[in-house]
């Protein structure tokens, strides 16, 4: 093990953390004006770990015997970085409005970060469990950061109570793996699982804890709960970190998992079929009644879950077909990873732009969480609305935006192994069909309703220029890759 | 090429994406020199393109370019592939060649049209848009990309004629235009499905070859597949029963009048013809409903063009006679002759449209024909290049419209000469529609700009200026040498037609004996100026004689000046009963529906409550149904 070379191929995993220190330090040097500096601060690590990330090649080596770096890593650390970026651009002007332009914002949302890095380079139990808690108890800390006010404090309680219900599932599960196979590497997990005569009761047993576990974390029902309450609490560009880090992330863990680890089985593919359906199921039905923004965004993300899980699923039913022996991946496999990778690429995408938007127009203020304030915002903001009718149609997949795109792949895929998996088929679309309902509202309210005072002067923005421009260039990458997929597809595939 | 293609493409969308994000803070000069820059630009591209073309040897005259792959779907003979490309052959160049050119031309003359009106970068904002989705809809490399560019223009089309959004004619007839254009867009969709289903693709390179070997293995080509695109075709170029949009469509500005609905847009559908002419040509009786459609729309809108007291609608009801001239040349299989057509009727239309456009600014919006007259002592310029379009128009040599016009009638004579009865009668509805064409050309003419004006008191017309002038002059030329330049039947010179020949099905028909043609020529000629002779002497001064003939046929007057009722049978036949259904539909709505949304409403507030149970935001529920969860996955994985 030369650790230079581990160190250089980790950089995006720890100049994140080096950053998160240096804004401490900077904290204690120079208390209460590192606002400002701690975002510069922040942007310069991640700018400095995309800029690694990007500048080399991916070995195939595992760092430190744990880690991976291979191409699915890397695109979903890139995913990671610019999310992480985009957060930082939304949260500066929104700290320095509420006077809370504290360091410690940005040296938390470093270290989660650098969580979230580490979550999808994982190959190892024992790293999957640290990335979980490294991820978590700072996003605890941040959904509470308005700690003057209450539904943020308390939705940071309510996030840190059920996450520590869910780290017990989760370390559980790893501890049965462990007992039943000696070992916490995937590699070792993949080679013990290869034969099926071996999978005890205890195996499965541990499989269905683990997803426990990172079903809290993706928000699938019924570990969803949290959800709605939480994304509405949490300041807005924390929300917006969750919605689209945290699900990244987790997704990414729980793909690799599903990709080199779990063996095809009647009972895993029965579990993640129920989680896709209800998260499904719940978080469309959900949403329907919702009259509050931030909630039925929860909603609409604990929907997404289900789409997603449906990718996952057919990664895991793709082993047994054509030419598959055991854990080994499979061209169908390959294609079902690369399908959810660009779900979640466009999925947090258009999330950055919905939840940048709420923060333009809403600037935390609490009346502008009810849709009924949005009544005909179309003739008097006709740009900010065109950006959110354009990200509600990527959420509910109409073509020609990249959400199409996403829910087409997935679908592909599932296409691709015949009718085996067509109940969870016919429940995403018959669901993607409710979506519209509430979709579709909230372009009605936009556009075709008239707002009770015409004359009353159009609603105050937040004002700043970083988070118009980032929403500008989430639109922009909604519709692109709605029509162009093709660069997406490549930098995503490595 | 492939560069080239993609300039073409991608030029315009920059220019609408610029233009449309700052329309508010540039003026309509800095928009319109521009946008005009970006559409010369175009017409250099397209320029290349062609003589790119010209140097290979004619069967491999095509490139194929394809950008990057938008959609794949499905594996082996199912597999669907959705390329985003361009596909450079004669006929898409020689459309992209036209629309450019007349193009640039009118964004030329729009820059001094629009300068006082408000929003003109968003006029040009959509004439970009336009351009972009018109080359589109021509250079795609396949079918849905068509279909993409046929929505786009579409959707052009509605912004621009209701560019004055306020007025409520225009929003109207906006509106009408979109939904008429609707019905022929499920025709083409259909007919899309349809082909994929057979032949398995839908690019333009590989359509004719499959449907050559299909037909050699013995599949029978369904006449309802031609009929479907025909279906598309006839709404977007205005045939009957769905060209009533088209005259409404007037109400947008003048320029928009020349490019969208007289010289590019409105030739969508007879591109379409021209594209799948193996597949119409293949499709049994198809052709024939396409050649009778032609030829009714043609003789319809001449009659109703005889009586029109509106400028433009007199070109606009022209245009739909002129496209149905267009349509029956392809339904006789001489898909040549109507892109012959297509081009001068590009010329001298838009040269029609620009100089209505030179009166009407000069009068300061009047329209109505009966209150202008005398104009060429105001408007001699403009007089003299309308005149030249107007002869255009009528089929006088040695005028551009008379030599493909005359090939049209041609080919119609000669189906009948080759024992086809039923070709007499379109031959005959041809040569009617060639009179009724001449007339009301020379009437259009005679009230604007002979005898004694009826122009208000103060009224002052003047002369357009220069960028308004120069298009007039460029346009008035084109339709003096368009004709002759590109086609001449009797004397075998027909550069268009080798041109296009690779990319068009034969004409599978023997050449009339020289003599005959000759023979037919003369008679064209003949015809045309007699009945220009007669509209001309009709409305000169007082107007006696057509005065006199309205008295004698009052009901056919007043049917053709009410435009034969078309749009009261529209409103009696489709529209009332749809208001009746739609009425019925309310009660029912009221009585039943509201009924049950009010049962629903309790059961959606029962799942509200539901919900509330569930999510009532006390973290030991939440935990229960995670706990619930695990015990579920439990069992599933241990069962």
């Amino acid at each position: 093990m030369d650790l230079a070379t581990d160190l250089a191929a980790t950089a995006p995993l720890w100049l994140p953390m080096l950053g998160c220190l240096a804004v401490l330090l900077l904290e204690t040097l120079a208390p209460g004006r590192s606002g400002h500096l701690g975002a510069l601060v922040a942007g310069a690590a991640i700018a400095l770990a995309f800029a690694r990330l990007v500048a080399t090649a991916p070995s195939g080596r595992l760092p430190f015997g744990m880690l991976a770096d291979d191409a699915l890593g890397r695109s979903l650390t890139g995913l990671l970085l610019l999310v992480g970026a985009a957060v930082v651009v939304l949260a500066e002007p929104l700290l320095a409005r509420l006077r809370l332009a504290h360091g410690e914002f940005f040296a938390l949302l470093l270290a989660s970060l650098s969580g979230m890095v580490l979550l999808v380079q994982a190959r190892d139990l024992m790293a999957l469990f640290l990335a979980v808690e490294l991820l978590s108890i700072p996003l605890y800390v941040l959904a509470a950061f308005r700690r003057l006010s209450a539904p943020s404090v308390e939705s940071g309680f309510k996030y840190f109570l059920l996450g520590a219900f869910a780290s017990g599932f989760l370390v559980y599960g790893i501890a049965l793996l462990f007992s039943t196979c000696g070992d916490t590497s995937y590699a070792a997990l993949a080679r013990f699982a290869a034969d099926p005569a071996r999978l005890g009761a205890t195996w499965h047993v541990g499989v269905a804890l683990l997803l426990v576990g990172l079903g809290f974390k993706v928000a699938a029902a019924p570990f969803h709960g949290w959800t709605p309450d939480v994304y509405e609490g949490a300041p807005t560009p924390v929300t917006a970190f969750m919605a689209a880090g945290v699900k990244v992330a987790a997704f990414g863990g729980v793909l690799r998992l599903a990709h080199e680890v779990l063996p095809d089985g009647a009972g895993l593919r029965a579990g993640l079929a129920l989680l896709a359906c209800a998260s499904m199921l719940v978080g469309n039905l959900g949403a329907l009644l919702q009259v509050r923004l931030k909630r039925l965004l929860a909603w609409s993300s604990i929907a997404h879950a289900g789409y997603l899980l449906l990718g996952v699923l057919v990664v895991v039913a793709a082993k047994s077909h054509a030419g598959a022996t055991g854990a080994a991946a499979t061209p169908l496999a390959d294609s079902a990873v690369q399908a959810v990778v660009f779900y979640l690429a466009t999925y947090a995408l258009t999330t950055l732009a919905a939840f940048g938007w709420i923060l333009d127009l809403g600037r935390e203020s609490a009346e502008l969480q009810d849709l009924r304030a949005l009544r005909g915002l179309a003739r008097r903001r006709p740009w900010l609305s065109a950006a959110l009718a354009l990200c509600f149609l990527s959420f509910a997949g109409v073509p020609l935006t990249a959400g199409f795109l996403g829910k087409l792949y997935v679908l592909k895929a599932a296409f691709a192994l015949g009718t085996e998996l067509i109940v969870p088929m016919v429940v995403l679309a018959a669901t993607s069909v409710i979506a519209l309902g509430y979709y579709l509202r909230i372009l009605s309210t936009l556009y075709m309703e008239r707002a009770p005072d015409e004359n009353a002067p159009a609603p105050a923005r937040l004002g700043s220029t970083g988070v118009a421009l980032l929403i500008a260039a989430a639109c922009g990458g909604v519709l692109l890759f709605g029509v162009w997929p093709e660069p997406l597809l490549r930098w995503l595939g490595g | 090429m492939s560069t080239v293609g993609a300039l073409l493409l991608g030029l315009p969308l920059a220019a609408a994406t610029l233009i449309g994000i700052l329309h508010r803070r540039l003026s309509t000069r800095t928009a319109g020199t521009l946008a005009f820059a970006m559409a010369a630009t175009c017409f250099g591209l397209a320029v290349a393109a062609f003589t790119h073309l010209r140097g290979l040897p004619e069967d491999a005259r095509h490139v194929a370019a394809t950008f990057w792959s938008f959609l794949e779907l499905g594996r082996g003979d199912a597999a669907l592939t959705l390329d985003v490309g361009v596909w450079l052959d004669p006929l898409s160049v020689t459309w992209a060649l036209f629309i450019t050119g007349v193009g640039s031309l009118i964004f030329l003359y729009s820059i001094s049209y629009m300068e006082h009106e408000a929003g003109g970068a968003r006029y040009f904002a959509c004439l970009c848009l336009f351009l972009f989705s018109m080359l589109t809809l021509v250079l795609g490399k396949n079918l849905f990309l068509t279909f993409l560019g046929w929505e786009g223009v579409g959707l052009c089309s509605y912004l621009l004629i209701g560019f004055e959004y306020g007025k409520e004619t225009a929003a109207q007839a906006g509106r009408k235009a979109f939904l008429v254009n609707r019905i022929g867009d499920v025709g083409f969709l259909l007919g899309m499905f349809w082909t994929w289903k057979l032949f398995g693709t839908l690019e333009h390179g590989e359509l004719t070859p499959k449907l050559a070997a299909g037909l050699a293995a013995g599949i029978a080509l369904p006449p309802l597949l031609a009929l479907c695109y025909f279906v598309g075709a006839c709404g977007k170029s205005a045939q009957l029963p769905l060209f009533v949009w088209l005259p409404d469509a007037m109400a947008g500005p003048t320029p928009v009048s020349a490019l969208i609905h007289a010289a590019t847009m409105v030739t969508a559908g007879i591109y379409l013809l021209c594209r799948l002419s193996s597949l119409f040509v293949a499709a049994d009786w198809a052709l024939d409903v396409v050649a009778f459609t032609g030829a009714a729309t043609a003789l319809f809108a001449g009659l109703i063009a005889l009586r029109q007291r509106d400028i433009k609608r007199v070109l606009a009801y022209s245009t739909v006679s002129q496209l149905g001239y267009m349509f029956l040349a392809c339904g006789l299989g001489a898909f040549a002759s109507s892109a012959f057509h297509v081009v001068t009727h590009a010329f001298f239309k838009a040269l029609l449209f620009l100089g209505s456009g030179a009166v009407i600014h000069a009068l300061h919006g009047e329209q109505d024909l009966w209150k202008m007259g005398g104009l060429k002592h105001h408007l001699p310029k403009t007089a003299f290049a309308m005149r030249i379009g107007a002869f255009a128009l009528a089929g006088i040599a040695p005028f551009a419209g008379f030599f493909s016009k005359d090939e049209i009638l041609g080919v119609a004579f000669a189906r009948a000469y080759a024992g086809d009865p039923a070709c007499w009668v379109l031959w005959g509805a041809g040569v009617l529609t060639a009179a009724l064409t001449a007339f009301y050309s020379a009437r259009m003419i005679t009230l604007c700009f002979d005898g004694s004006s009826r122009l208000d008191a103060h009224s002052h017309p003047h002369e357009a200026p220069a960028p308004m002038a120069i298009p007039l002059n460029v346009l008035a030329v084109l339709s003096l040498v368009g004709g002759i330049g590109l086609g001449f039947e009797a004397l075998h010179w027909l550069p268009l037609h080798h041109w296009l020949a690779p990319t068009l099905a034969p004409l599978d028909l023997p050449p009339l004996p020289g003599a005959l043609l000759w023979g037919l020529m003369t008679l064209a000629f003949l015809i045309a100026v007699l009945f220009w002779r007669i509209g001309a002497k009709w409305y000169s001064g007082d107007c006696e004689p057509a005065r006199a003939a309205e008295l004698t046929f009052p009901r056919f007057a007043g049917a053709l000046a009410g435009r034969f009722f078309v749009d009261e049978i529209y409103g009696a036949l489709i529209v009332r009963p749809l208001r009746f259904l739609a009425a019925l539909a309310l009660q029912f709505d009221v009585r039943v529906v509201d009924g049950a949304a009010r049962g629903l409403g309790q059961f959606a507030a029962l799942v509200g409550t539901g919900v509330r149970i569930v999510q009532n935001g006390t973290v030991q529920r939440y935990a229960f149904w995670m706990v619930a969860g695990a015990i579920a996955l439990l069992w599933l994985a241990l069962g």
